[in-house]
């Protein structure tokens, strides 16, 4: 190889180029099942002639460990709140944040799926004693908010323990959704907003599962600008509380609730 | 002059070797002997607790003074067993490893000479997996002839190969070794070996020295019945001496009932322990006729106990009439068998002539 | 298609094996030299990336380099940024997972020259440094080249440890494997199809190369007879 060739090559391989040198736009960390709606939102965004946020998306226990290991974030939306006040009692929080949507679980059944949607619940329960449920989809309770709230509706509903040999667990809200379509799960209980989503929502019927069946899991989002962020933040922060946003994010199967803070 | 001396607890070594320059010595000894440590340590391979190892003038060693010179700097050449050839290497570069120290320009010429020395020259392009055993062999000693060594140590050279190529390839290092007139030190298990290559002989048995001298000479007269053992002698018998004569350096020595004389034994003390030993080939038949017996030297009646046809020659196991309760061996032409008359059982008279008993020492 | 991804997955690569193939080389032919009481410790502690989930060595790798970290912390005074969640980061923890892929095959391979050999290069009167460049690393090629492509498949297919010490950031610590993770997530099967695709193909290229330049070497010692 010619010497400025091989130099050419290295210095495309050199890491320390650095992409930050102009602000290309804050960072944002989101819950995983916000992933459809934020995409919208921030090419809305975009379109005032802002810098595009990055978003990455992940579990929100996992987003909020590594924020705690110093991950160079500017606004963290959680799908649980206590990580929000676990992070501001470390003091890497601008505050305890605001409300961002309250989120809804609903239940879908994918259209080749011998269970119906539509009849909610109770025709889960109605299913299960004529043995037509084979496997049943749910993010994992023991970290996924979307999988505590799902626990709690099953139990709410008398439906616990006859299901849980049935039940596969997600990872994630994602993957929990990805078994009721791929997984041969005949049925599953996901964020609403993931069954609204374009990848979903031609593939099967949902229907919503009341609040008030879950009500110790309330699936409150809710979003922090973090220390040292970013002054961008809070217009977008401003932003993302716009009636125009809230007006998409109801569209999507959020809601909020006047009664919550 | 190579001087060694050498002790070690494991693998035992105490020694202190003397070895002539510019000739070959041979290190004889059985297996474990310490014969191959003995070699390393003089390559600088092995390190033992205390070693003192001259070359000439140079010290290679000294671990009084804390003197070690890495076996990199030890202008030596040295071929083990299995030849340790470079595998990726062609012959010609393999030998060409030793002339590192040349330019590059050089080295060619001086190792293609080498190989010529070694009689494998036009082999030279190959790889070692593309070569015989022999040929294998003749590389190794190119490349460990290559630098001009002032010593050349060599490990069992030939055990890896067959009799018949092994027998050439004694000719062609006896020649080889004629034109180096370097020191090369052969550590062998095959007296054989040692009597066609060596001018000298070290015996080694559990890491000592035993016997040093020339071949010649230790192989004719052991002094001691280890050296007598280790040279494969059969016929070591315990006796005792009962006369001895100063001026004439002959002595009576008693076996059994039998007293047998000696020519050329050192003075001995009576009572003191004593082995005597004569070769196999050195016992005679004396022949039915019985002519000129009187010069033939100690005459002995003897009955044929056992009787082994090996390719050349029998060897003919003896009970002495009168003797001690020993047995004798003896080794007779097959030839001499049947015109003899010799069978088992046979009752026969045999000669050993006072000139060929060797007396040994404990 | 994110091209940024798979650039950023080889130059990881790149950077990982440029580190790791020289210290594997020192590291794998001192242990195949040596002889030391513990040894079979440090062995041990080499092969530990094998057995640990990656998950666990990336959140054990993020808080030894995270903010809260004194190696952390350094790195940050010095540079300005921080060493988790960076390429560096990424760069750091791949190094010491891919350790045992790199240490392993090249000790082998050191041990596997004979001590026959070894000595005749001394006793050709190579020195140290000789006997390494025309002896010993020829002879422990193949071990060397084995390990440059298990630590070079396995970088590009990591994925847990990049996820915790990484944290997915686009450009600068998206991995390939990581992008199509998230596409599969995103319910983006084309995308992530395409780029596993892609993976696939470059990894089998290296792999398929790699091993015809070995087959060469080895075939110069096997008999033409």
């Amino acid at each position: 190889m010619r010497n400025h060739h091989l130099l050419f090559f290295l210095l495309l391989l050199f890491p320390g180029a650095n992409l930050y040198a102009e602000h290309q736009g804050i960072m944002v960390a989101s819950a995983s099942n916000l992933r459809f709606v934020m995409d919208e939102i921030t090419a809305r965004y975009t379109r005032s002639g802002a810098p595009a946020p990055r978003v990455i998306y992940g579990s929100s226990g996992n987003l909020a460990v590594q924020i705690e290991h110093g991950a160079p974030f500017d606004l963290f939306i959680s799908a649980d709140q206590d990580y929000i006040y676990r992070l501001k009692e470390q003091q890497l929080t601008n505050g305890e944040g605001v409300l961002f949507a309250q989120g809804q679980l609903a239940l879908f059944t994918h259209h080749n799926s011998p269970l119906v949607a539509e009849e909610g619940l109770d025709g889960i329960d109605q299913a299960l004693n004529d043995g037509k449920v084979k496997k049943f989809a749910i993010p994992n309770p023991n970290h996924a908010p979307y999988g505590r709230a799902a626990k709690q509706a099953l139990e709410a509903a008398g439906l616990w323990q006859r299901i849980q040999p049935k039940l596969v667990l997600g990872e994630n809200a994602s993957q929990a959704a990805q078994f009721t379509f791929q997984g041969g799960a005949a049925a599953g209980l996901i964020p609403l907003t993931l069954v609204l989503s374009p990848g979903l929502n031609q593939l099967g019927q949902y229907q919503v599962i009341p609040v008030t069946q879950h009500i110790k899991e309330p699936l409150i989002h809710r979003m922090v600008i973090l220390k040292d962020a970013h002054p961008a933040t809070e217009q977008f922060v401003r932003y993302l509380q716009s009636d125009t946003i809230r007006d998409l994010l109801v569209g999507n199967g959020f809601i909020f609730n006047p009664q919550l803070p | 002059m190579i001087e060694v001396s050498l002790n070690h607890d494991a693998p035992p070594l105490d020694l202190d070797l003397k070895i002539k320059s510019n000739q070959t010595t041979a290190l004889v000894g059985p297996s474990g002997s310490g014969k191959t440590s003995i070699l390393r340590a003089i390559a600088g391979l092995l390190k033992t607790q205390r070693s003192c190892i001259k070359v000439d003038k140079t010290i290679w060693s000294d671990s009084d003074q804390g003197v070690w010179r890495a076996t990199a700097n030890r202008t030596l050449g040295y071929v083990c067993q299995n030849y340790a050839l470079f595998p990726h290497l062609t012959a010609l570069q393999n030998v060409e490893s030793a002339l590192l120290h040349l330019p590059e320009s050089e080295r060619r010429k001086q190792a293609m000479e080498s190989l010529e020395k070694a009689c494998i020259a036009g082999l030279e392009d190959r790889l070692p997996a593309n070569l015989s055993g022999g040929q294998r062999q003749r590389v190794a000693m190119a490349r460990a002839i290559a630098r001009r060594p002032s010593v050349l140590l060599l490990d069992e050279p030939f055990s890896a190969l067959d009799r018949s190529t092994a027998k050439r390839l004694y000719i062609e290092l006896n020649q080889l070794f004629l034109e180096l007139h370097t020191t090369v030190i052969l550590v062998t298990h095959d007296l054989d070996e040692a009597a066609q290559l060596a001018e000298h002989l070290c015996l080694i048995h559990h890491g000592r020295q035993v016997q040093y001298g020339t071949t010649n000479e230790m192989l004719r007269r052991p002094t001691s019945v280890e050296a007598a053992q280790l040279l494969d002698f059969k016929n070591i018998i315990r006796t005792s001496c009962t006369a001895s004569n100063r001026e004439t350096s002959n002595s009576q020595i008693q076996w059994g009932d039998l007293l047998l004389e000696v020519e050329n034994a050192p003075t001995l003390s009576p009572n003191s322990p004593l082995f005597w030993t004569v070769r196999p080939s050195d016992v005679t038949l004396v022949r039915a006729d019985g002519k000129n017996t009187s010069e033939l030297g100690n005459l002995l009646h003897a009955i044929v106990d056992e009787l082994v046809l090996l390719r050349e020659w029998a060897v003919v196991t003896l009970k002495v009439v009168n003797g001690g309760p020993e047995r004798l061996q003896m080794q007779l032409r097959p030839s001499a068998l049947s015109r003899h008359q010799v069978r088992i059982g046979a009752k026969i008279q045999i000669a050993i002539h006072p000139s060929v008993i060797i007396i040994l020492d404990e | 298609m994110d091209i940024t991804a798979i650039t950023l997955s080889v130059k990881l690569a790149f950077w990982t094996l440029l580190f790791l193939v020289p210290l594997s080389i020192g590291v794998g032919r001192w242990l195949a030299r040596t002889t030391f009481r513990g040894k079979l410790w440090i062995e041990a502690l080499i092969a530990l990336p094998l057995v640990l989930p990656p998950t666990v060595v990336g959140y054990y790798l993020l808080v030894s380099m995270g903010s809260h970290s004194p190696l952390g912390r350094f790195f940050e005074q010095l540079l300005g940024s921080t060493l988790a969640f960076s390429f560096e980061g990424l760069v750091a923890a791949s190094i010491l997972v891919n350790i045992p892929f790199a240490v392993l095959p090249v000790q082998r391979s050191f041990e596997s020259v004979s001590r026959d050999v070894r000595e005749a290069a001394q006793c050709c009167g190579m020195s140290t440094w000789q006997a390494l460049r025309r002896i010993e690393l020829p002879l422990a090629w193949p071990g060397i080249l084995s390990a440059t492509v298990l630590t070079f498949g396995h970088t590009l297919g990591e994925f847990g440890v990049v996820l915790m010490v990484g944290g997915n950031i686009p450009g600068e610590t998206r991995t390939v494997s990581i992008a199509i993770y998230d596409r599969i997530q995103a319910f983006d099967q084309t995308a992530a199809g395409q780029m596993a695709l892609m993976l696939l193909l470059l990894s089998l290229v290296t792999v398929g190369v790699s091993y015809v330049l070995a087959e060469k070497w080895l075939h110069r010692f096997r008999s033409q007879h």
